[in-house]
């Protein structure tokens, strides 16, 4: 019966294929945000397999539920690593290059980020990176929108105050992708 | 500061935009393999699953708990008919009251009307407090403007006050009596480059002597550290520091933190660019803001001895006299680029901020102070995140009686007498043993449920009670109390939009204990 194309099984994995095909480019590019390059697919694919194991039982699924699920399988990566998981974030800035076509140097600015507190650093870049509304944000985090919003702008103010950017980028324009 | 021209740097700086290496199919193909992988292997959920709940062990176990239980349940029900006042009432007198129904005193009530926004208070007598409150605008909500309110009844009605000069953000507020009041104000050059520090941006101090009606404006020379790249010196021209704190003691004196470009280099980071650390300089003025006096604070190293990363070393300071300061930071380990954790140092001045004792206060990594609250020269109070940012985690007090030396910390994960908060927003303290600590307890439930929460405190910390509230759900963002044990507090009802932070006016409130 488990293999019956018109059983629930069957109509679980048709209903999970859509899902994932609607968000597997969103996913790919937050874990690829988060893990060296080498690990993006086995985050994925390992966090689209609990994900599978959990369709049914979730009454909405969402990109939200979907990266809580990567965040833990993130963190279990860096656990693994031990010690190799501090220099995730230079790897990641490493191995990535800046926006085809943009001519500003963003990885002083991810640098900067970098020297911030990890919480700090994750809401700047699921506001401003994977551009997550904030009730997914809230859900992400485990938090309040009120409290997302909060922390949102402290982070900001932390950025702007503790960070001393090169001289080149103050005088960017303000968005160098601009046409 | 305008926040669009950050935003703007940090989203540019995305390093991953593009498509995934993987074709959507072959992904597919590759889930649906692992999938049935993991099917034919046995679960361990699936194996913990067939335990039955009528096992033996189950049962003692649940024996055993239920028993701890009502054994604790016991106790608290002795403590609570003990001969001595209760704690609830305490806090009630603490409060003051000013309502007549005894059973709504000391309970927060929201005000009929306020401004709206992430309000920041200064309450220097019951009746009179002033509002700096700034709303976040423009699409995106990356733009800010930033108005002063006043009101003399208590926050029942505010009267916006009219500044001589207003500037892209207002970036400290002191109040030392009903009458004067200190506000630093950042302007930027138009058309000037953006950025943290700005060419062209000048520090100023507006001063009121009569409540608000009139102002008298001081520049604020606050300049680069230099003197050890000159390369980086270079680049400092024209670029001046900005303040994060001010605390004024008088139309005179005031003390001010300020963070400052220098031209000391960064520890070199893969691709990025030369630039100097940021240095906090702690400034005093005994002339109304005329003249000032400035110490870069020291450089410090990290926990473990390496050298530390004193850009951010953002210090949040409090000064029960002009002379005796207490201070906080965070400090980052560098043992390796980028190591993100760090650990909180403790900062003592007898001298107003001229020479430093240090000494690393016992928190775990990854703390970070947020507000310091120093009644007294030994008493002080402090709210630490710490990171644990989960429901079930929560953030700390600090708490000290001998000038900052040593510390003790709460916390509902480590005593059962703390604030059950998970948030712990602000602090104010109006002696060394009557505190309030404002913030939120985070839902387990739907999101936007999270129930807004302020607890006090009459013995110093040994006990916390929870304070009657108008508001079920949402955040506190501040609470500001009096002498006479009178508060305010700005909450943040819970936010409903969609993606972005919505036009115009934030959703901000005033609370009161004063009644209504």
């Amino acid at each position: 019966m488990a293999n019956n194309p018109a059983s629930p099984d069957a109509t679980l994995a048709s209903g999970f294929e859509t899902f994932f095909r609607e968000h597997y480019a969103s996913l790919w590019r937050y874990v690829a945000r988060r893990v060296p390059r080498i690990k993006v697919d086995d985050v994925v694919s390992a966090s689209f397999i609990v994900a599978w194991e959990k369709y049914s039982t979730v009454g909405d699924p969402s990109l939200a539920w979907l990266i809580r699920i990567a965040s833990f399988e993130i963190a279990n990566a860096r656990r693994k690593q031990g010690r190799e998981g501090r220099h995730e974030i230079s790897i990641v800035l490493d191995g990535f290059a800046a926006p085809t076509g943009d001519e500003f140097d963003g990885s002083s600015v991810r640098s900067a980020m970098a020297r911030l507190g990890t919480p700090d650093q994750e809401i700047l870049r699921l506001v401003l990176w994977d551009e997550l509304p904030r009730e997914d944000i809230a859900q992400i985090l485990g938090l309040s929108i009120n409290a997302v919003n909060v922390r949102y702008h402290r982070a900001l103010q932390k950025f702007e105050r503790s960070v001393a950017l090169p001289r080149h980028i103050y005088s960017t324009k303000d968005d160098p992708n601009a046409t | 500061m305008p926040h669009e021209h950050i935003t703007a740097l940090i989203r540019n700086a995305n390093p991953v935009t593009h498509e995934p290496t993987l074709s959507i199919d072959r992904a597919w193909d590759g889930i649906v393999a692992a999938h049935q992988r993991e099917g034919t292997a046995p679960r361990r959920s699936r194996r913990r699953a067939s335990v039955a709940w009528t096992h033996p062990r189950r049962l003692l176990a649940v024996s055993v708990a239920v028993l701890l239980i009502a054994v604790i349940s016991t106790v608290i029900s002795v403590r609570g008919n003990d001969t001595t006042p209760s704690i609830t009432n305490s806090i009630a007198r603490a409060f003051g009251v000013v309502n007549a129904d005894a059973a709504t005193s000391g309970s927060f009530s929201a005000t009929p009307s306020s401004p709206q926004g992430f309000n920041v208070l200064t309450c220097p007598s019951s009746k009179v407090c002033y509002l700096e409150s700034t709303n976040f605008v423009g699409v995106n909500g990356d733009r800010s403007a930033t108005t002063a309110y006043k009101s003399e009844d208590g926050g029942t009605t505010w009267t916006s006050l009219s500044m001589p000069a207003k500037g892209n953000a207002d970036t400290s507020f002191s109040c030392s009596s009903v009458v004067v009041c200190s506000i630093g104000v950042l302007r930027s050059s138009p058309g000037s480059p953006t950025g943290p520090f700005p060419q062209g941006s000048v520090q100023s101090m507006l001063t009121t002597t009569d409540g608000g009606a009139t102002w008298s404006s001081h520049v604020v020379a606050i300049n680069p550290v230099r003197g050890i790249d000159a390369t980086l010196d270079a680049s400092l021209v024209n670029v001046q520091g900005q303040w994060s704190q001010l605390q004024c003691f008088s139309a005179v004196s005031c003390i001010a933190v300020a963070f400052v470009p220098s031209d000391q280099p960064q520890e070199p980071f893969a691709g990025g660019g030369a630039s100097g650390v940021l240095r906090t300089v702690i400034m005093r003025t005994k002339d109304g803001g005329v003249k000032w006096t400035s110490s870069v604070l020291p450089w410090s190293k990290a926990f473990d001895g390496s050298p530390g990363w004193s850009n951010v070393q953002m210090m949040t300071l409090s000064c029960a006299t002009l002379s005796n300061c207490v201070g906080l930071s965070s400090v980052l380990h560098s043992v390796v680029s980028n190591a993100q954790t760090s650990n909180v140092l403790v900062w003592k001045s007898s001298d107003g901020g001229r020479t430093w004792q240090t000494h690393w206060a016992p928190t775990p990594a990854l703390e970070s102070p947020l507000h310091l609250s120093c009644p007294t020269t030994l008493q002080c109070y402090a709210t630490v995140e710490t990171g644990k940012r989960v429901p079930g985690g929560t953030d700390e007090i600090m708490m000290t009686s001998d000038g900052g030396n040593t510390w003790t910390f709460e916390s509902p994960a480590q005593t059962a007498r703390a604030p059950k908060m998970n948030e712990y927003n602000s602090v104010s303290c109006t002696s060394a043993s009557t505190c309030w600590v404002a913030g939120e307890v985070l839902a387990t439930g739907p999101l936007g449920s999270s129930q807004a929460a302020i607890w006090a405190t009459n013995d110093a910390g040994h006990k916390w009670t929870s304070v009657p509230l108008s508001i079920k759900r949402g955040v506190i963002l501040q609470v500001a109390c009096t002498a006479s044990s009178t508060c305010l507090a700005v909450e943040l009802p819970p936010y409903r939009g969609g993606h972005l932070l919505p036009n115009g006016p934030l959703p901000g409130k005033i609370l009161s204990n004063r009644g209504s």
